[in-house]
């Protein structure tokens, strides 16, 4: 077929990957920037959660937790700009090895492509998609502030009132509905996320692989958990205003 | 021993010549014995189509007892049919029931183009292979056997990769049409043994770099390809070679 003509069919000359971004760019390469910032992302999204969870200690300590945060600017600008690298080289290269995936079966299975595969593993397009769609609205939401309710005055400290921003956000069911769904797309990505990441990394094990796929199932799932509890928690009435 | 005579209705792929457009086509088969593999399944087909006058199928196949890796048919989505450890050779028509519809189609991937009906070209394996699954010997007297003692932990996971037949059902499940259980199965049998150690990460960087030449997809850890290995070559081939193509980036 004509497509086939035109692939060059020869190894690029040598250095063989002799540089590092030859090798991000290779087909191994790019999955392990996958794993390496997939691993900087989860990290970050375990220890956000930890500081979500003080919500449930009440007002003072999430506000405190909020302040402090916000005040230790050495860290807020680290991890911005942890985040700022890590996200859109995730993102990018993800969409770079997709349509690699794309080119590499030009003409589909008239009837379909029948093998076996984990769902999860099958929509991690589909649910990193949706979970950068949640990312961008929560930062509008939280860190930017421009959608979503929000309390009439700052705190007399100057701060913002982070804890009557999430209850009021979350006494409202389809926000707080979002926020849940968003939960649940992450845990999916990173129920096969978790495990691939070994995987692209060359760490294989007979005995713990498949303990590692069962791992990556209940921590993607009970992070889930974690942070769906909170706005599940306002609407219940369990956070209180 | 029973034989039960079936009809299946079949839904086959077929294309005249490598540039020419295809199109799935409908047969009857009649008479298909419950004891008939599935390549004699369509040798009795092209019979059939023979008969008529009608151009038979053209498929692969040579050894039909599943050690060349020559029969390639997705065979209802799956490749070589979805039975655990047997190519399409080795699948038996008892498998299917009177008045089943079955699709045929060839392996899907850029780098496999079809050359005509069912059969495609796999020559990318070959210059994958040729790029650096080999040990560079120098000539001389053929070493006494059992000269260098290969531990029974590494002869297994050189065997267990060696298994492979290159037949590409790998590539064909893949959603991304990746190549890597065969490119890191013919890495992993020569790396476990001695004499394919030294060029270990010469090696695999030359292949990778041959595969990615050749327009396969990249690695997603579906492990669709385990799944349909005729050989059972299990994804632990995989890791290794993610591995060693790692530790190549620091020599
Ligand atoms: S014909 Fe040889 S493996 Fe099927």
């Amino acid at each position: 077929m004509a497509e086939a003509s035109e692939l060059r069919r020869e190894a690029a000359s040598e250095p063989l990957f002799g540089s590092l971004a030859t090798f991000a760019m290779s087909s191994v390469g790019s999955k392990v920037v996958m794993a390496v910032t997939g691993i900087g992302l989860w990290l970050f999204i375990t220890a956000h959660l930890a500081g979500n969870l003080t919500a449930f200690l009440g007002r003072e300590i999430f506000n405190g937790y909020a302040a402090a945060l916000h005040h230790n600017q050495p860290l807020l600008w680290g991890m911005r700009l942890a985040l700022l690298i890590g996200f859109p080289l995730h993102i990018l290269t993800a969409a770079r090895t997709v349509a690699l995936n794309r080119a590499a079966r030009p003409v589909e299975y008239a009837w379909a492509n029948k093998s076996p595969a984990r769902a999860a593993a099958k929509t991690m397009m589909l649910s990193g998609a949706v979970v950068l769609a949640f990312l961008l609205y929560h930062l509008a939401h939280f860190t930017w502030r421009v959608t979503g309710p929000m309390p009439a005055a700052p705190l007399p400290s100057g701060d913002w009132d982070a804890y009557s921003m999430l209850v009021m956000g979350f006494q409202r069911p389809l926000i707080a509905g979002f926020y849940v769904l968003g939960q649940v797309l992450l845990a999916a990505h990173l129920s096969h996320g978790l495990y691939s990441m070994f995987q692209h990394l060359g760490l294989w094990g007979r005995r713990w692989t498949p303990w590692l796929q069962s791992a990556a199932l209940v921590v993607g799932y009970g992070l889930c958990i974690a942070f769906a509890s909170i706005p599940l928690a306002v609407l219940l009435g369990i956070i209180k205003p | 021993m029973s034989d039960k005579k079936m009809k299946l209705k079949l839904h086959v792929y077929r294309q005249a010549s490598k540039d020419a457009a295809g199109a799935m086509k409908e047969y009857v088969v009649e008479d298909v014995s419950e004891h008939m593999s599935f390549l004699e399944m369509m040798d009795h087909l092209n019979e059939q189509l023979m008969n008529k006058g009608e151009e038979p199928i053209a498929f692969d196949h040579d050894c039909r007892e599943g050690i060349c890796g020559m029969c390639s048919m997705v065979i209802n989505g799956i490749p070589h049919g979805g039975h655990r450890g047997v190519t399409a050779c080795q699948l038996h028509m008892r498998h299917f029931k009177d008045g089943d519809e079955i699709f045929v189609e060839p392996w899907r991937a850029r780098a496999f183009p079809v050359l005509r009906d069912l059969v495609v070209d796999r020559q990318a394996f070959d210059r994958i292979v040729a790029a650096g699954g080999y040990v560079s010997i120098n000539t001389g007297g053929a070493p006494d056997a059992n000269a260098l003692p290969i531990s029974k932990k590494e002869a297994d996971l050189s065997m267990d990769a060696a298994a492979c037949i290159g037949c590409g059902a790998c590539v064909a499940a893949c959603k991304n049409a990746s190549a890597m259980l065969f490119v890191a199965a013919k890495a992993s049998h020569l790396n476990h043994l001695p004499q394919g150690e030294p060029e270990r990460y010469e090696r695999v960087k030359k292949m990778a770099a041959q595969m990615d030449a050749e327009g396969f997809g990249t690695c997603s850890n579906y492990s669709s390809c385990e799944a349909v290995c005729p050989k059972e070559i299990s994804v632990r081939v995989i890791a290794e070679f993610n591995r060693d193509l790692l530790k190549a980036q620091a020599k």
